[in-house]
């Protein structure tokens, strides 16, 4: 039954993205070679026994970079998702609570951060802040947290005036019991989904800002870094762009389908829905 | 008569829709005596709902006061609002909604006794159990989600969590109307029950006035948010004075003696 493929879809994807992790937390202890080595004897090499993918312009295995790439590419987005998830829920779920001219200024808040291209205001952010792993982490944070102040406010106002929410007053339980007890675990859904499809949207944005010289700092490997790298040498060496890229699109498409496999899964439940199924 | 366990003073509430201002609420005073059973019937949209989540505090009112035993509690908070439910309770039209749809019924229950420090950590279940036997379910209900118990033990279930606390007034708002016709007499006998072996005063919310006639003591009927006629059930039954009492009276037989052939 239906039901049934969306759990089978949602565990496959899971144990994909338990994967992806568990290669980035322990890629630096199994890689063949120290990234950060420099050998001028071996540049631009092509793929080999000793380097699988190769060396870049300064003899550095490609493979060991690609791998160890992974933990800052893939736990910076992580870190981010994290603090972008926590804050933006937490201006909605004030601010709607709350409500009055404290509601009307986050709101009008949010607005004016969402009036900016994202990465736009990211690179202005960050040429200020000045580049950095840490730096970049902010900035995208400044102008991603938008989204789940906006979808966690109105979760918050469909959930307010139901009449459970007037019981559990009746129940006795103060304004944050009600908030934490029967607002939040029944607004959480779709906020997390949005986290879980964010990963691969934050993976773009670290990447992205370090491409551009913004985020992590040289010689550290990251994706982004290194197609920046590779970018001149692209018509003769193609492995230096290949590899990390293929590495960026296999992971960020592993997370968004795992968002996705976990959107259905939490999807509500039609009552019937299985009878209707039924061939 | 005695003191009133409940008051109301001139409660006010109006609603802007559009560029109409509604007077929801329009000047209504009435008391409930203890143990008694106030009827409050009338329309849709007159505003019975509206004056129920007052009398409840769970909305404010623009002006008038709220008076529960000889103490006005129109604007209590935090604790004094927890000791204010602990008197009055309320049960909804919609038995499903009125509960956590992620909750069990027994937790929804649990909780009630928790807040109000009613049952110790060790006689939960039994507390539990007890008052879903009180209603006529039985611990097996407690283990179920809402949307997985019938309408009718569904409301069972939300009149468990109300009178769980004890309460000394009980506002049922429209509680059969979202029930068939062989429930809401289930319900409303159950509810006869209770008032009795629990000596509550009960404000029996409907729009339908041959279920409220013949349950309640007094009645009042709301028209545009205003009491228009109020007395003994009996009387008011009887010798309606008011044009829309009469409206109400003659709309329970099925066809209108003046109503216009096909």
């Amino acid at each position: 039954m239906a039901r049934d493929k969306v759990r089978t879809r949602f565990l496959v994807f899971s144990a994909l993205s338990v994967a992806i992790f568990a290669g980035a937390l322990l890629g630096p202890f199994i890689v063949p070679n120290d990234p950060l080595k420099a050998d001028f004897q071996m540049v631009n090499q092509p793929p080999s026994a000793r380097f699988p993918f190769g060396t870049d312009k300064l003899g550095r295995c490609l493979f060991s970079r690609v791998v160890c790439g992974a933990r800052v590419t893939i736990f910076s987005s992580l870190a981010l998702v994290g603090v972008i998830f926590v804050f933006g829920t937490a201006v909605g779920v004030a601010s709607s609570y709350a409500g009055g001219r404290f509601d009307t200024v986050c709101m009008r808040v949010t607005d004016i951060v969402l009036a900016f291209p994202d990465m736009v205001l990211a690179i202005a952010v960050a040429g200020f802040l000045g580049g950095g792993l840490t730096n970049a982490i902010i900035t995208l944070a400044c102008v991603s947290w938008t989204k789940y102040a906006r979808l966690a406010r109105s979760q918050v106002l469909a959930l307010r005036d139901q009449a459970f929410i007037e019981a559990a007053r009746l129940a006795g339980n103060t304004g944050p019991q009600i908030i934490f007890r029967h607002i939040m675990p029944n607004a959480m859904g779709p906020l997390i989904v949005t986290a879980a499809l964010d990963i691969g949207v934050m993976m773009i944005g670290v990447a992205g800002l370090s491409f551009l010289g913004l985020g992590v700092r040289p010689p550290t490997p990251e994706w982004g870094a290194m197609l920046n790298e590779g970018r001149t040498y692209f018509q003769q060496y193609p492995g230096t762009i290949f590899f990390p890229g293929v590495a960026i699109f296999i992971s960020i498409m592993v997370f968004n389908l795992f968002g996705d496999s976990l959107r259905d899964l939490l999807a509500p439940r039609q009552p019937g829905e299985t009878a209707k199924e039924m061939p | 008569m005695g003191e009133p366990i409940l008051e109301c003073r001139d409660l006010r509430v109006t609603f802007r829709k559009g560029n109409r201002l509604i007077k929801a609420v329009d000047g209504v005073s009435f008391g409930v005596e203890p143990g008694e059973c106030y009827g409050l019937v009338g329309g849709s949209g007159c505003g019975k709902s509206t004056l129920a989540r007052l009398v409840t505090r769970l909305r404010d009112a623009d002006s008038g006061t709220v008076w529960l035993e000889g103490r006005d509690v129109t604007g209590v908070t935090g604790r004094g609002l927890r000791a204010f439910y602990r008197k009055v309770q309320m049960v909804f039209q919609d038995p499903v909604a009125s509960f956590d749809p992620r909750k069990k019924i027994g937790q929804s229950i649990a909780e009630v006794l928790r807040n109000f420090g009613l049952a110790e950590r060790t006689a939960l279940r039994a507390a539990i159990n007890g008052a879903l036997e009180m209603v006529g379910l039985s611990p097996e209900h407690g283990e179920r989600l809402p949307g997985q118990v019938s309408g009718g033990q569904c409301q069972r279930a939300a009149l468990a969590r109300a009178v769980a606390v004890r309460p000394r007034l009980l506002i049922c708002d429209e509680v059969t109307s979202a029930l068939d016709v062989s429930v809401q007499a289930q319900i409303v006998s159950l509810l006869r029950r209770l008032q009795g072996e629990l000596n509550m005063a009960i404000i029996f919310i409907s729009h339908d006035l041959s279920l409220v006639r013949c349950f309640t003591t007094r009645l009042g009927v709301m028209l545009d948010g205003k009491i228009v006629e109020t007395g003994p059930a009996a009387e008011v039954v009887s010798t309606p004075k008011h044009e829309h009492t009469k409206l109400l009276l003659s709309s329970l037989f099925p066809v209108p003696r003046s109503a216009p052939g096909p």
